[in-house]
């Protein structure tokens, strides 16, 4: 019981134990280091081409135009498959017509 | 800006990283970012609060590459003839605690590594950085009540944790 009660306390003291905290400082110069990195990132050509690319404006343009070529495409084979169709349909109708003889032809009677 | 700011940034991304080294790295990515993206920054939010948003974000995508080469190392390990160690050593201390709080503050900064991730910003930006509950509710575009929640969640997962920690530190003494 004890042992559990000193447990609590320990544990309260542990959660508690960065009140007061001062803040963490890097090392000296750190400026001068972030503008080297700048430095070196922007005469990088790889580095300008990835954020040029992983520019919303960018990245949301290209995905836009490529569904819209997509919905194009299907568009047009759509419509190439219905013209197709109906090409079909006329051409087995007209072959149809041509080869069929009717028993009233033959016979020379009217229906 | 850097020279104002540098300090606000190095705190807030070695409260989640603790590891000075990974801390001035990413610290230096933070302002690279905030130069390169400066342009999207509409003044909706304080200028603080975007760039704490910023150094959040790169803190914990810094921690998730990790992880996964952690598990790639494991693969490695399973596979191959890489003897690196897996473990990070979780001996960090804050520099700004106070010295007699260093054992505690070591064990709460490792408990503090089991946190669900939402957790762990409020937490850390509260206690580490120091932020108000409006400040944090900023940060993380939530409301005040849930920083309320998740900081007395995080409160209670601590407790657990630390608790277990407690125990396993008697049984090997005993």
């Amino acid at each position: 019981m004890q042992t559990e009660s000193h447990h609590e306390v320990n544990i309260d003291l542990i959660l508690d134990s960065l009140d007061g905290i001062s803040p963490a400082e890097p090392r000296p110069f750190l400026h001068t280091r972030v503008m080297a990195r700048w430095e070196r990132n922007r005469s990088n050509p790889w580095v300008k081409t990835w954020n040029f690319v992983s520019r919303p404006a960018v990245y949301v343009s290209v995905i836009g135009c490529l569904m819209i070529i997509n919905l194009f495409t299907l568009y047009q084979r759509a419509n190439e498959e219905s013209d197709f169709r109906e090409e079909t349909v006329a051409t087995s109708n007209a072959d149809y017509e041509s080869q069929y003889i009717s028993y009233y032809a033959i016979n020379d009677e009217q229906p | 800006m850097v020279e104002a700011r540098q300090g606000l940034v190095y705190n807030t991304v070695i409260g989640f990283l603790q590891n000075p080294e990974d801390a001035e790295d990413v610290t230096q990515e933070v302002f690279i970012k905030v130069f390169e993206s400066i342009g999207q920054f509409k003044g909706e939010s304080a200028f603080t609060t975007w760039l704490y948003r910023i150094a959040v974000t790169s803190a914990l995508e810094f921690l998730r590459k990790k992880s996964r080469k952690k598990r790639s190392g494991l693969m490695t390990r399973l596979f191959g003839d890489d003897n690196t160690p897996l473990a990070e050593p979780v001996d960090f201390v804050h520099p700004g605690v106070k010295l007699d709080q260093r054992e505690n503050a070591r064990l709460l900064f490792e408990a503090m590594q089991s946190l669900p991730e939402n957790q762990r910003i409020a937490f850390t930006l509260h206690k580490v950085e120091g932020l108000s509950y409006q400040e944090v509710a900023a940060v993380m575009g939530v409301s005040v009540s849930a920083v309320e929640s998740l900081l007395h969640r995080s409160k209670q997962n601590l407790k657990k944790t630390l608790e277990k920690t407690m125990k396993d530190k008697n049984q090997r003494n005993f």
